[in-house]
């Protein structure tokens, strides 16, 4: 029945049904008065529930030969729009090459590593290079920080965007135009003034900020990255009803899955990684394991290797598997200082 | 108007005559793998089981029984030369299987009849396999003639399925009377594939009103009363196959799913299932109109053995168990591209 | 036994029926003899005719296995993925008229099967390909990267004129929800049936990348809220399928089941509606993959192969 396909409550439909309402050709006709009174409801109630009919058949008109879909693009314009974006850099230029640029707009990627390894660093890292100014070749984007854990340091962003800076100027030394144009944005202090931060201590809390991401979106314009960390931390304790925690969790990786892609931004979710007993041994996997992994476009893993920090691209539909070498400077997130510079494709 | 009361008194047959008629014009059908009770017309089978566990193939395999001649060109098959009419709710059946099976009967059927041949005039002449397909296929004639006996619709809801019901009656009639065979089976696959739409798609009766609405139960009244009456006027043998829809695990407790028993030392069997495993997956829940409706009732189970056939690779095996009558014993089969055969 | 109760229930049914006493008497004697004559009298009846035309409005049409075979040899082509592996396991590719579901754990290569399948179909001109993705996983880059190993004897203008017609038959939209995925299904039906096609903008693969992440949120709890939309979404597209012609192809996830082993996600109720189940496995750090089928409609479950996804 096409009834059962529309997003209305069951008392709703149960009504309609017994009013002799099965298929959506028979609703596109009606009035919302004529409904109402049909269904003895209220006629608020009655246009509500027109309100959500799928537009094909309000309309009377039938789609031109050329539409298959309306909203559906061909993949030849999808590449040329795709060649045009830019993307955001880590700082760590191995990090940008095996990340085919950097970190992928209209896309969510996933960094899990233990703790210690520097997802934190380059969660900063990157709230503060989307902002970057066009003519140094960044986006000149704001981003947003949602914190769980209180792990965000102002000091250490404040350190990081001055390095950040400092590099920048010093590329960018010869080009002196370029310096006097964008002097008032290359200031440490501006940089902080475009990070929205939310904290959060609740699952239900991150769930209410979430949902209330795409009203803020649409009215701060500017926003290119949405960084959550971490995002799995209110849900590993105190969920009773697994069952619901799955429904929860794939509800909020599909809403930002959503924002990704209507508002052209990047979405970067850091995690924990837990241990696994699997096959008779431990082995590291990002907490929540199986239910949660489907929930990202690209996945990265930090891991040491002997002294070094390491990335290593776990999941992507473009890129290849492939790891690299990075550290973590007072500057924030360099190029690793130590011989093995290149980068080892998988 | 009779005008003759007296005759009317006096019986049409005795009722040794008629035993005889009855067993010659409807005999018992033993089915692999429902070989242990005997079927006849006016039986109501259902089919339970998970998926995948051969539901369909049990259907198809009962199918090209049925629509094979007894007897065709000195060759005998040993079918019932019957009609099938075949309500598709799930929409996956898949008409290459059913020429498959049927392909292979047919040839099946020419190699014993050659074999037999040859062996009894003392000249034993070896055919090879190229040759015994032309002699086959140069008669389509007689596989398209088993296919037209094959009916069959598709219903996307349970509309469509009554409003066929409805009209099967005309149709039947019209293709009996273009081919001359009668029906012999009746079947449905499967029946429980609108009962979420129809759960949730229950009618609140407005203001009182007096008409019949179209719940879970209705809706399974109604259709049992349409094949009720087509069961008195034109007796068939009714197979139903039903999926679960319940999984084993579903209703288990979620916090020992997550905490789970890593059990290294002893591997889960994932088909082994417990009682009450068990208990959980068959668990009824079609409305009780087709619940008293229904005769006969067998469970079906994948295993996790797999058994390898010289010709054929390795094929999955499957049990099956009747429910009602009650019998303790689990059959092995598994399927092969010709059909179902038991396993000892 | 049943014989003897026959007659008697029988000639009530035909009172009944008809609400003719008189000739009551007459069938009831004609029973005992031929049962499947009673049949007559009821279509004798001057008002089921004029019903029945009516009625052919409300089912699909009457078949049978001739017409059936017709259809399928004619209609319901066999589409290659392009991977042979998968090929010769399906015995020729994805089947027109079918649902096929592909499952796996992360990372296992579902969505390079699916963008694979895509840009071998367009370039091979059976038709348009509609990729509906709801993880953001489609990405015009690799597709390109594709159609390139594809093109390895074209250079030059050619390769770029091919990649043109190639990228420019496969559509992507993007579904964030349950509902926008039953509504884009229902306008497709729509559009296939009151348009007049010509055969190379007609829809033949239609990929669903992963209708598992629409249906995780609305599955469980306890009403059957989500099981409701799961089927009408099962039963919409193996109508598209079967009365358009159209291949579908949908990719699952794996969830924990019990004692830690993984199964596919979406429950017991799925695993009835796809026609074609495959599952597929990949080694970390090798370009191999398997693929064993879970359920297909004429091949024995449990065969199982391997093919390669080129880097």
């Amino acid at each position: 029945m096409e009834i059962a396909n529309l997003p209305i409550s069951p008392s709703q439909r149960a009504k309609l049904l017994s009013a002799g309402y099965t298929t959506l050709t028979s609703l596109s006709a009606v009035s919302p008065f004529q409904l109402a009174r049909d269904l003895n409801i209220a006629l608020q109630e009655a246009s509500d529930i027109l309100k959500v009919m799928p537009e094909f058949t309000r309309s009377e008109s039938l789609h031109g030969g050329n539409a298959i879909l309306k909203g559906a693009q061909t993949a030849w314009d999808m590449l040329s729009e795709e060649q045009m974006q830019k993307h955001i850099t880590t700082g760590c230029e191995n990090l940008d090459t095996i990340l085919g640029g950097g970190i992928h707009c209209k896309e969510v990627t996933e960094v899990g590593g233990v703790p210690g390894i520097g997802k934190t660093q380059l969660g900063i890292q990157l709230a503060v290079n989307v902002q970057i100014p066009v003519e140094y070749g960044g986006l000149h984007g704001k981003a947003v920080y949602i914190d769980t854990e209180g792990s965000f340091m102002v000091e250490r962003a404040h350190q990081i965007a001055e390095g950040c800076i400092m590099d920048m100027l010093d590329k960018f030394r010869h080009h002196q135009k370029v310096i006097l144009a964008c002097q008032e944005q290359m200031q440490p202090n501006s940089f902080l003034a475009n990070i929205f931060y939310f904290r959060i201590c609740s699952y239900t809390e991150q769930i209410a900020v979430i949902n209330y991401l795409g009203k803020f979106l649409a009215e701060q314009k500017d926003v290119k990255i949405i960084i959550i960390d971490s995002v799995t931390f209110h849900f590993r304790q105190d969920f009773d009803d697994l069952a619901r925690r799955t429904r929860v969790l794939s509800g909020m990786s599909l809403e930002l899955m959503k924002l990704a892609k209507t508002y052209n931004l990047a979405v970067v979710l850091l995690n924990q990684v837990t241990t696994k007993f699997t096959e008779g041994s431990f082995q590291l996997t990002l907490a929540l394991g199986d239910s949660w992994s489907h929930a990202c476009t690209n996945r990265v893993i930090l891991y040491w290797n002997g002294n070094d920090r390491h990335a290593y691209i776990d999941k992507s539909p473009s890129l290849r598997s492939a790891s690299a070498p990075f550290s973590v400077t007072s500057k924030g997130i360099r190029n690793a200082t130590s011989q093995c510079k290149r980068v080892r494709m998988m | 108007m009779e005008e003759n009361p007296r005759g009317w008194i006096h019986g049409d047959e005795t009722a040794k005559a008629m035993l005889a008629r009855v067993l010659t014009e409807r005999p018992f059908l033993f089915l692999p793998p429902l070989h242990r009770v005997p079927l006849r017309v006016g039986n109501v089978v259902e089919i339970a089981g998970p998926s995948p566990s051969a539901k369909s193939q049990i259907l198809l395999h009962a199918a090209v029984h049925c629509i094979l001649p007894e007897e065709w060109k000195g060759i005998r098959f040993g079918g019932l030369e019957r009609m099938v009419m075949y309500f598709d709710l799930d929409c996956r059946f898949d008409v290459l299987r059913l020429s498959q099976i049927l392909k292979h009967r047919i040839m099946e059927a020419y190699k014993s009849a050659n074999s037999t041949y040859w062996e009894d005039n003392g000249e034993y002449q070896k055919y090879d396999a190229t040759e015994i397909t032309q002699m086959c296929f140069c008669d389509d004639e007689l596989f398209l003639a088993c296919m037209r006996r094959f009916l069959y619709i598709r219903c996307y809801s349970s509309f469509e399925f009554l409003a066929a019901l409805k009209a099967m009656h005309f149709h039947l009639q019209r293709e009996s009377e273009a081919l001359g065979v009668g029906l012999h089976f009746l079947m449905i696959d499967s029946i429980g594939a609108f009962y979420w739409i129809d759960r949730a798609c229950q009618p609140m009766p407005i203001g009182g009103s007096k008409r019949k609405n179209l719940s879970l139960q209705n809706v399974a009244e109604a259709v049992v009363q349409e094949i009720c009456k087509l069961l008195q006027t034109q007796p068939v043998l009714v197979l139903a196959t039903k999926a679960t829809i319940f999984g084993a695990g579903t209703s288990g407790n979620d916090a020992q799913r997550a905490f789970g028993k890593w059990c290294s030392e002893r591997k889960m069997d994932s088909r082994t299932l417990s009682k009450e495993g068990e208990k959980l997956l068959y668990r009824e829940y079609m409305p009780s109109a087709w619940q008293s409706f229904v005769t006969h009732r067998v469970r079906l189970q994948a295993l996790d053995e797999i058994i390898s056939d010289g010709q054929y690779g390795t094929l999955p095996t499957y049990t099956s168990q009747w429910v009602q009558p009650p019998l303790n014993i689990k059959d092995k089969f598994a399927v092969r591209d010709d059909g179902i055969f038991l396993i000892t | 036994m049943a014989e003897f109760n026959e007659p008697r229930s029988k000639a009530t049914a035909s009172v009944s029926s008809s609400g003719n006493p008189t000739s009551f008497l007459s069938r009831a004697s004609k029973c005992a003899k031929t049962l499947e004559e009673g049949n007559r009298s009821l279509s004798d009846d001057a008002g089921f005719a004029q019903v029945q035309p009516m009625m052919e409005d409300w089912h699909q049409p009457w078949l049978n296995g001739v017409e059936l075979l017709e259809d399928s040899n004619r209609n319901k082509h066999f589409l290659p993925t392009g991977y042979e592996g998968i090929d010769v396991l399906l015995g020729g590719g994805l089947c027109e008229g079918q649902l096929t579901e592909i499952v796996g754990s992360s990372s296992s290569g579902k969505t390079q099967v699916c963008l694979y399948s895509a840009a071998h179909v367009a370039d091979k001109h059976f038709g348009v390909v509609m990729f509906l993705d709801t993880c953001n996983s489609f990405s015009p880059k690799r597709i390109a990267c594709m159609v390139d190993q594809l093109s390895s004897s074209f250079s030059g203008e050619a390769k770029e004129r091919r990649l043109k017609r190639i990228m420019s038959n496969i559509f992507c939209h993007s579904i964030f929800d349950i509902f926008a995925l039953l509504d884009v299904l229902h306008q497709l039906e729509f559009n296939l049936k009151h348009q007049v096609t010509s055969g190379h903008t007609k829809i033949c693969l239609l990929i669903i990348d992963s209708i598992s992440s629409l249906l995780t949120p609305v599955l469980g709890g306890k009403g059957s809220e989500g099981r409701l939309l799961m089927v009408s979404a099962g039963i919409i597209l193996k109508k598209l399928a079967n009365e358009h012609n159209v291949s579908v192809l949908v990719t699952n996830h794996m969830v924990g089941g019990e004692g830690g082993i993984l199964k596919p996600a979406l429950g017991e109720s799925w695993k009835s509606i796809p026609h074609v189940r495959l599952q597929l496995t990949h080694d970390q750090g090798s370009n191999i993959c398997n693929v064993s089928i879970l359920k297909h409609t004429f091949m024995a479950s449990g065969r199982t192969t391997k093919f390669v996804i080129h880097g």
